[in-house]
């Protein structure tokens, strides 16, 4: 909203909420105005009313004199006795309170009869009573007050001399009637109290108050007790211009102290008139409530109006100018958004032509904005999406109101791009789709990316040939079109021969050379829709379609095996290998599925290495079922256990320098009922991470303690070495174990039976090991670190395991001879050992210069099959006593070479 | 049948009052109960001016008040008519003694002259005096203003209030009027400054007159008992008209009187 309209709605309100205040406010005072008006008039009537009333009451009164003197005249006419008469005056008198007295004249003013007998001989002056005196008129005149009681005592007063307000006064009056030829005057003096308590019985003095005034202005009385009576108010009778008008009524100027409301009304027989004047206050008293109560009213009204009003502007105002606000706000935001973003904006009309578009967008189409204006989005239609596609988003738009979803997009350059587009509707407040409003977000890198990933997932990176997972895919695929099309599928597992040592002599670069070669050879050699793949090192796998039968499948595999072979030039060398190649065959007469195809194609290959390479063996089901799986295999170790066939053999540990029998080893056998006796590696790797290797390891300490005890008893004290894992050792209660088996043969004494760590590696928390170790050692059980140097068992344990020995591996031992690293690293074990105060065992001697030259590093201690070979208990007693008794190959060969002082003991 | 019995009343009527005429000299040695109560009419002496206490409305001609009541329930308890006789204080004295009436029931206030004639009975009321003037005089506001030189003060004649202003008044002039409503005709007309009167009367006629207003004195100014007051001489008379009113104050009704002209307030104790 722009600063004029503010102003404009501004000025709008004021003038409305001004129009209607005044308007009320003019109502109002028009209301209160009238209402006054009618209270003023209201006041003048009442005033005129008591005008009318109290004239018509005076004059009453004056006529009731004026009877009063001609009734009395008529009996006075009759005597001439005073007394009489004045009793006869004061009868009359007796029901007549507005008369005082009543007084017979004489012609010459003097009172010569009265009902009251003090007034006698007093002379009133009459003269100036009025009307005036016009000769024979039988009328009744007024005179000017007079101060006192009555005549006798009272004193006439003069417009210069009034009656004293709080004092007693009187009215003469005079009534003159023909009597006979002449006339007798009576004189009354009227009590104006009583017409003043009739008046006061009327108004009351806060009210106003009355007056009556003679013609000439005289005071006659007035219920104002402020009024004195004799004076002479001329001005404002003439005023009145009586003349002309009796009566009357008006508003005295509100400039006076009091203003009020006055009414006049002359009497209708005697010149006085009766003025009634009310105070005007009192008269507007009620106005003046309804005034107050209609104020009370309107001007809190008004003002809560005024407030409320202005209060409800001031909100209208603040949200308006919030809406406005916002809305400028939603414009900046909205056209900086547009331009900015980073993604291509597109608005479109309902039916789809294009309103604007944003830099973004132009960036990513190529299209600027004037030619995309106007234009059916349909112009960046790259024809990968069918009709379909389109037909469902035109559906979720009208719909749902909107839609997302991915877009390939055809930009100027005819270059396809894809887009994340986000479309919505935008809606005016009906409903009613104003807009639609599309986001890109150009997405073709990550496409790009997605492909690349997709197909490291799915490809070897070295060979480009299908991995192994996309091989299981294709394997899958083919199996299913092959049992839909009654044919037969053939797998071929490959394995290069004498690639190992291509790679150890010639490197690896040489080794990944030759791999691609072969490969791209192989696939070569294979027909379209065959896959060849790349399970990992020289291992690759074929898989032939479409073979009606087994030997067709034969020069497929010949050519593979051919293409292997030849030879592949690296630099100036030749490299050539061969393949072993193992084939089975799919469907079979039982199920199969791809992985168990696999293994038989691998178990084929194996056989074809052992029958000498370069060749295939197709898979024998038969020889496959002899043999059992793994799970029968551990159930055969179990059972095996129990029925006792496990025996232990036990290799001698010599001093070379000595020539004495250090102890001897424990080394498990297998004495399988049908094959045999089996080494260890034909089935510890079975049970290697098997709950069964801890009950087996636990069998061969048993064993070994028994064996210990019966060669004590049979004279002989021989120390056992036994081998441990790793995860024995860890078993929870390992040492409760060892302490109860060791109980169990209490004549093997403390240092008898030492435990050998291997799979060090296995060993988890250092810390717990040490621990358990330590506990071992305090029962006498003492510890060697076995295949030392060898892989994991390296120098932190050596450094942290409270160990009493090391095993040499017997991988060092045997190239001792040759020099080189080995020899070194032998050379610092040896150092080592003795540095940490370790023993030092030598596994795996085999010769003699073996022996010789580990004496001259200082390892004197030694096994091996150049000592003796591992053997049954039973032969133990006899080869000691025979290697004590004769010396064998290894002792008599160290003698000589060797001067230490043992020697000649053996000799 | 009925207007025969009440020819034969008035005959009695007319025969007990020629008996009672003459028996102001004759019949001394008889209780006046006893001829009461063989005339069967109890004549009973009021002033029917008196507001409250025995007035009779000039423009209804009834009575009322508190004593035509009282003298009601002394007809019922004598078990004889009532017949009032209009007296005033003026004529209060002559009235009981020449046996114009049997008994003055009207308000009389014991003053040492009335008691010299006259035999009281204990009282039952005691009043105050009151003056009445006009709303519109402005020179008497308060009972001090009354006695000053100038000041007509208006009592009725045979009045207590008479003899009792006579010795009060020392500034103001004295005007003793005896005509009915005298007094009021002449403060109205402005010829008096105040009349005098009692409570009662006072209090009934500020009812009747707008024009008057009451001038209180400040405090008591002169408080004087009322009785009945009968022909002294006659003990067993005197003996049962004070026993009516002992009973009448014992019994209630006096004050249940007195409540219905609203004198509870000056009953005498």
């Amino acid at each position: 909203m722009t600063r004029r309209a503010w102003r404009q709605l501004r000025t709008t309100f004021l003038l409305f909420l001004g129009v209607f205040v005044g308007g009320m406010v003019a109502m109002s005072a028009y209301t209160l105005w009238r209402l006054r008006g009618e209270a003023v008039a209201n006041g003048l009537g009442i005033a005129a009313m008591h005008s009318r009333g109290f004239e018509d009451f005076l004059t009453q009164s004056l006529h009731v004199t004026e009877l009063v003197a001609a009734n009395s005249l008529a009996q006075v006419s009759l005597v001439r006795d005073a007394r009489e008469i004045e009793r006869t005056f004061v009868a009359a008198l007796q029901h007549v309170p507005f008369l005082r007295s009543m007084s017979l004249l004489d012609d010459a003013g003097r009172i010569v009869a009265s009902s009251n007998p003090a007034n006698l001989g007093v002379t009133v002056a009459t003269q100036n009573y009025l009307p005036a005196d016009a000769g024979r008129l039988q009328i009744l005149r007024i005179g000017e007050p007079w101060a006192g009681r009555d005549f006798a005592s009272g004193q006439p007063s003069t417009a210069g001399t009034p009656v004293d307000a709080d004092s007693l006064g009187f009215i003469p009056v005079t009534r003159s009637i023909g009597l006979g030829k002449g006339r007798v005057t009576l004189l009354f003096a009227l009590n104006p109290d009583y017409f003043i308590n009739h008046i006061a019985q009327k108004i009351a003095a806060e009210e106003g108050s009355v007056s009556v005034l003679r013609y000439d202005g005289t005071l006659l009385m007035d219920s104002d007790p402020g009024g004195r009576p004799g004076s002479l108010q001329d001005h404002f009778v003439s005023e009145l211009r009586l003349a002309e008008v009796e009566f009357g009524q008006f508003e005295q100027g509100s400039g006076e102290d009091r203003p009020r409301l006055i009414a006049f009304r002359a009497s209708r027989l005697y010149p006085f008139l009766v003025v009634t004047a009310l105070d005007r206050r009192p008269a507007l008293q009620q106005w003046r409530t309804e005034t107050r109560t209609v104020l009370g009213v309107m001007v809190p009204a008004l003002l809560a109006i005024t407030l409320l009003a202005t209060g409800l502007y001031r909100r209208q105002m603040q949200l308006a100018e919030q809406r406005a606000e916002s809305e400028r706000l939603q414009q900046i935001n909205a056209a900086s958004v547009f331009t900015n973003a980073r993604e291509g904006i597109m608005i479109t009309s309902p039916d789809g032509t294009i309103l604007d578009v944003n830099e973004a967008f132009s960036r990513m189409s190529g299209f600027s904005r004037e030619e995309s204006l106007g234009q059916n989005p349909r112009f960046l239609r790259s024809g990968v999406q069918a009709k379909e596609f389109y037909t469902a988003m035109w559906g979720d738009l009208i719909g749902q109101g909107h839609w997302s979803g991915e877009v390939w997009n055809r930009g100027k350059s005819g270059e396809m791009f894809a887009a994340i587009l986000t479309i919505s509707a935008v809606r005016d407040d009906q409903g009613r789709t104003r807009q639609y409003v599309a986001l890109f977000s150009d997405i073709t890198l990550l496409k790009a990316n997605e492909e690349k990933l997709k197909r490291t997932a799915h490809y070897d990176a070295l060979t480009g040939l299908p991995n192994r997972v996309l091989l299981a895919d294709r394997l899958h695929q083919g199996m299913m079109q092959t049992q839909r099309r009654g044919q037969r599928l053939t797998v071929a597992f490959l394995d290069l021969d004498g690639f190992k040592a291509v790679n150890d002599q010639h490197g690896h670069e040489a080794g990944d050379q030759l791999l691609m070669t072969v490969a791209g050879r192989m696939k070569q050699a294979l027909r379209e829709g065959d896959t060849l793949a790349r399970l990992g090192g020289d291992e690759f796998v074929a898989v032939l379609l479409d073979l009606s039968d087994i030997p067709s499948c034969a020069p497929i595999v010949d050519r593979l095996i051919a293409a292997s072979a030849q030879p592949v030039p690296y630099g100036e060398q030749i490299l050539q290998v061969s393949t072993s190649v193992g084939v089975t065959f799919y469907p079979q007469a039982e199920e199969v599925d791809a992985d168990q195809l696999l293994r038989q194609a691998d178990q084929a290959m194996y056989q074809a290495k052992l029958a000498g390479k370069n060749r295939y063996c197709v898979f024998d089901a038969e020889l496959d079922r002899s043999v059992r799986s793994h799970n029968e295999r551990l159930e055969d170790i179990r059972r095996a256990l129990l029925a006792d066939e496990f025996v232990l053999h036990y290799q001698p540990r010599v001093n070379l320098r000595s020539g004495a029998v250090i102890g001897v080893e424990a080394l498990i056998r297998w004495q399988h009922p049908e094959k045999g006796l089996l080494l260890p590696a034909a089935f510890l790797p079975l049970i290697e991470n098997h709950p069964l290797a801890v009950d087996l390891g636990e069998w061969v300490i048993a064993r070994a303690l028994a064996q210990i005890a019966e060669w004590r008893g049979g004279g002989l004290e021989m120390a056992v070495s036994v081998n441990i894992g790793a995860r024995q050792l860890q078993q929870a209660g390992f040492v409760e174990r060892l302490r109860t088996l060791l109980a169990g043969q209490p004549e093997v004494g403390p240092g008898r039976l030492d435990l050998e760590l291997r799979e060090t590696r296995a060993l988890k928390d250092l810390a717990s090991v040490c621990a358990i170790i330590t506990a071992c050692r305090k029962i006498g059980v003492s510890f060697a670190l076995d295949d030392f140097a060898c892989g994991h068992s390296s120098l932190t344990y050596l450094k942290s395991l409270p160990v009493s020995r090391i095993n040499i591996d017997r991988s060092f031992v045997c190239d001792l001879l040759e020099g080189g690293e080995n020899r070194a690293v032998l050379e610092g074990v040896i150092g080592l050992a003795k540095a940490f105060h370790r023993q030092i065992v030598a596994e795996g001697v085999e010769s003699i210069e073996q022996g010789q030259m580990l004496l001259q590093l200082g390892c004197e201690s030694a096994q091996g099959d150049g000592i003796a070979r591992p053997m049954p208990a039973a032969d133990i007693v006899a080869w000691v006593a025979a290697w004590q008794s004769s010396p064998g190959a290894l002792r008599g060969a160290a003698l000589p070479s060797v001067s230490v002082p043992h020697l000649p003991i053996r000799a | 049948m009925r207007i025969l019995v009440l020819l034969l009343r008035l005959v009695v009527l007319a025969s007990g009052l020629s008996v009672s005429a003459q028996g102001s000299t004759a019949d001394l040695a008889t209780s006046r109960l006893d001829r009461v109560r063989e005339a069967r009419v109890l004549r009973v002496c009021i002033w029917p001016d008196y507001y409250s206490i025995t007035y009779r409305n000039p423009k209804t001609q009834l009575l009322s008040g508190i004593d035509i009541d009282l003298a009601g329930e002394l007809g019922k308890d004598l078990g004889v008519a009532v017949q009032f006789v209009d007296s005033s204080f003026a004529r209060l004295i002559d009235d009981v003694t020449q046996d114009r009436c049997d008994l003055a029931m009207f308000a009389v206030g014991i003053t040492p002259a009335r008691a010299e004639k006259l035999r009281f009975t204990r009282p039952y009321l005691a009043s105050d005096i009151y003056a009445i003037t006009t709303k519109t005089n402005r020179r008497i506001k308060d009972w001090d203003q009354i006695d000053r030189t100038g000041s007509v003060v208006a009592v009725a004649r045979g009045t207590l209030h008479e003899s009792i202003m006579k010795g009060k008044l020392k500034a103001a002039q004295l005007l003793v009027l005896d005509t009915p409503f005298a007094r009021e005709q002449e403060v109205q007309s402005g010829r008096a400054d105040v009349f005098l009167t009692d409570y009662p009367y006072s209090q009934r006629f500020l009812a009747s007159a707008d024009w008057a207003r009451l001038v209180s004195p400040p405090g008591a100014y002169h408080i004087t008992p009322y009785a009945y007051a009968m022909q002294p001489g006659d003990d067993a008379w005197a003996a049962r008209i004070e026993r009516f009113v002992s009973d009448i104050k014992n019994d209630g009704r006096l004050l249940a009187a007195a409540r219905r002209h609203k004198l509870e307030t000056i009953v005498s104790p």
